[in-house]
């Protein structure tokens, strides 16, 4: 080796590091025809193979009903490694028709032309927005326009062990704040605690906690949007709830950003925990712990979060679009949401499928789901603007830092918002 | 005059393929970071507005930059350093005729093979609350409790885990250097005198495994800054980002948060870091092989 060329292998070695960022997506643009019969592609993350097999049922139905549209449904596992793949396959002119995601995504897409506006084709194909409820409409709004569909929905609610319960002489659940600190203190003895706190910066962990925001008054932004507003006393109070329920050795943390498995409940080392109403499968198979479900509890006002996926439709050619358009209003029908959601655990999207005699008799049998089904009143959305992610991520930050005592909530919160205020201002 | 130049044509048509590679999957997306770190863009979006030097200054300005630069360097020393310890110990242990020799060069190299995922999810096992660690600590009186999930074990338990997993490929690697050093050398040494085993190492072993010990170095040193299947797995960078590193970072800030004018520029500052270490431990290194030649 020369002294010159020796000089070449750091660089080459070093550059290994830049690679980090490296992503590669294959680029393939099908000649997709616009006349004829039309192929659509379908992506999707159902767990259940029995749902994933009623869909399947379903998609042969509307093809039937649909002669000219095809559609292939592919599953894609976990949604958080789904998004770099779609963000490749926009970037290469490839994504897929269909994709069956939470709508919380709807302002990223949206702002960047990869999605087409669904409400573009209410009027001609005669769908009835009316039918869907208004709140879930909502989560896939972009500048005042619907841009997703709503697929299914559901929200949050506590889950409690009726043994535990019992034990602690507690005849009807907690309704308010006070009243769950007060049952959690009771709940909590040698080895068994009251609530199952959930810990992480991410996502699962901030969904919850907006509803205790909520609960208390408060807003993640203001009316127009332009302005975060959490840092305000009902954020301080909400976050300082959770404080003291840790402070008190009344709640334990469940795993890092995984509180939404079911370990600890199950196990019955802690007598509560927030989750939804998609683990009934899970919960009936299991026989350990005698399992029931209460609304969130409530400060100045009852709320809960509301989710579940939706509809999005790729921007490729007019009539791909209308046809994937056709599809996601099939999927709000009631014979369609009655059949899914009794065999899911999700909540119907429309009125009509939730008030069908069918799915009230479902509902009879099925106390545990009338829960989040009647929660749903209740129910706000996350806002689908694009810096929502950076503006979840920060709120995240914040109540690490508090709950592992590094912060005051208020400094906390403080510093989320200036730094979600100018993720938003960036987005804008 | 001809010959040569003919040469040269086939010079260059072999090298082609190399050359075109390393451009397309080294250079341009060292070039591209380097353009995207002055751009703001959300991942999707089909324009990429001009920033300049805005997305640095977001970038510095987070309140856990500071925690993050202090969580690369306390991760890329505390796992360099004891992972090629460790390595070179085992080594000269290995390059022994002792009984179980075989089977100890297995059960040092084996932690190497297993995917960072799997032996991740291993320790998370291993380090929650109950488990084997909490377990055997709790002889000595001490219940650390979830080593995970605690902010002030957790960097510490994952630095454990990937020295780990290197100290068996840097025992390879010494393995490999050792068996290069000549006998002859440590007989000639012992007739001068040098008898005992650590003086033996400091004068003969040391010195001569020099190049051993450059390359172990610079790769350890990059793998390690490169980290993240292990802090994914194991803790997702928290709790309170006790856990997030540089890497981890960018991972973060492009593909959950959807800032990717801050993950180029923070990639930028990364290939900055990496190539500056890289030619210093270059230039030092080759001074000290010169001493020692």
């Amino acid at each position: 080796m020369t002294q010159r060329t020796r000089w070449l292998a750091p660089i080459a070695m070093a550059s290994l590091g830049s690679m980090v960022l490296a992503g590669c997506g294959t680029s393939q643009t099908a000649a997709k025809g616009s006349t004829g019969p039309v192929s659509l592609t379908f992506e999707e993350g159902i767990q259940s193979p029995q749902t994933e097999a009623y869909l399947q049922k379903q998609i042969a139905a509307f093809e039937k009903s649909h002669p000219g549209i095809h559609i292939s449904m592919q599953n894609y596992g976990a949604a958080d490694s789904e998004l770099p793949k779609l963000e490749s396959s926009v970037a290469a002119h490839d994504p897929p028709n269909l994709l069956w995601i939470a709508p919380a995504y709807t302002g990223q897409f949206a702002s960047s032309d990869a999605i087409v506006e669904a409400q573009k084709y209410f009027k001609s194909t005669n769908f009835q927005a009316s039918s869907i409820f208004p709140g879930l409409l909502k989560t896939g709004e972009y500048h005042g326009k619907v841009w997703t569909m709503p697929f299914d929905a559901n929200d949050l609610g506590v889950y409690y062990n009726k043994k535990l319960f019992a034990k602690a002489g507690i005849t009807t659940p907690p309704a308010t704040w006070t009243q769950f600190l007060a049952d959690a203190k009771k709940l909590t003895s040698n080895g068994t605690y009251g609530f199952e706190m959930p810990i992480g910066n991410q996502e699962w962990t901030v969904w919850i906690w907006e509803t205790l925001l909520w609960q208390a008054g408060g807003h993640l932004l203001n009316s127009s949007q332009t302005k975060v507003a959490f840092d305000s006393p009902a954020g301080i109070k909400a976050l300082e709830y959770w404080n003291t329920l840790m402070k008190d050795h009344v709640a334990t943390f469940g795993p890092l950003n995984d509180s939404y498995q079911l370990g600890a409940f199950e196990s019955g080392k802690v007598a509560m925990t927030i989750n939804g109403p998609w683990n009934v499968a899970a919960l009936q198979q299991q026989h350990a712990v005698s399992y029931g479900a209460f609304p969130l509890p409530k400060d100045k006002v009852a709320a809960t979060n509301i989710g579940g996926e939706s509809l999005f439709i790729f921007n490729t050619t007019p009539a791909q679009d209308k046809a994937a358009f056709l599809f996601a209003k099939y999927v709000t029908t009631p014979a369609f949401q009655i059949g899914y959601d009794t065999g899911s655990g999700y909540l119907p999207v429309s009125k009509t499928a939730q008030d069908s005699a069918q799915y009230q008799a479902y509902l009879k049998k099925n106390p545990f789901i009338n829960v989040f089904v009647k929660e749903m009143a209740v129910g706000k959305a996350r806002p689908p603007i694009p810096a929502y992610p950076q503006i979840s991520a920060d709120i995240g930050n914040a109540i690490e830092n508090t709950l592992y005592g590094r912060m005051s909530a208020a400094a906390a919160l403080h510093q989320a918002s200036v730094q979600a205020q100018q993720a938003l201002d960036a987005s804008s | 005059m001809v010959g040569q130049r003919r040469l040269r044509w086939w010079a260059a048509l072999f090298l082609a393929p190399a050359v075109v590679l390393t451009a397309v999957f080294f250079y341009y997306p060292m070039a591209y970071i380097l353009w995207l770190s002055m751009h703001h863009w959300n991942g999707l979006s089909p324009v990429k507005p001009f920033t300049g030097l805005a997305e640095f200054r977001h970038l510095f300005k987070q309140p856990i930059f500071g925690l993050v630069i202090r969580n690369t360097a306390i991760f890329v020393v505390g796992t360099v350093v004891p992972s090629i310890a460790i390595g070179l110990a085992l080594a000269l242990l290995a390059n022994r005729r002792l009984p179980f020799r075989s089977f100890l060069r297995g059960v040092s190299f084996a932690p190497y093979l297993v995917s960072f995922v799997s032996a991740g999810l291993a320790w998370v096992w291993m380090g929650s609350s109950g488990g084997l660690f909490d377990h055997l600590m709790g002889f000595l009186g001490f219940h650390p409790g979830n080593l995970v999930d605690n902010p002030s074990y957790a960097l510490l338990y994952v630095i454990a885990m990937y020295t780990w997993k290197m100290a068996g490929y840097n025992m390879v690697l010494y393995l490999a250097g050792l068996q290069t050093i000549p006998r002859e050398i440590y007989e000639a040494g012992a007739i001068d005198g040098l008898q005992d085993g650590w003086t033996q190492f400091r004068t003969i072993t040391w010195p001569l495994l020099a190049e051993s010990t450059f390359f172990v170095v610079i790769i350890n040193l990059i793998f390690s800054f490169r980290a993240f299947s292990a802090i994914y797995v194991m803790t997702n960078g928290g709790p309170v980002n006790s856990t997030t590193t540089l890497v981890y970072y960018i991972w973060n800030l492009a593909f959950v948060q959807n800032s990717w004018g801050q993950a180029a520029a923070a990639s930028a500052l990364l290939l900055i870091v990496v190539l500056a270490l890289t030619v210093g431990m270059v230039r030092y290194f080759t001074k000290e092989s010169f001493r020692a030649s």
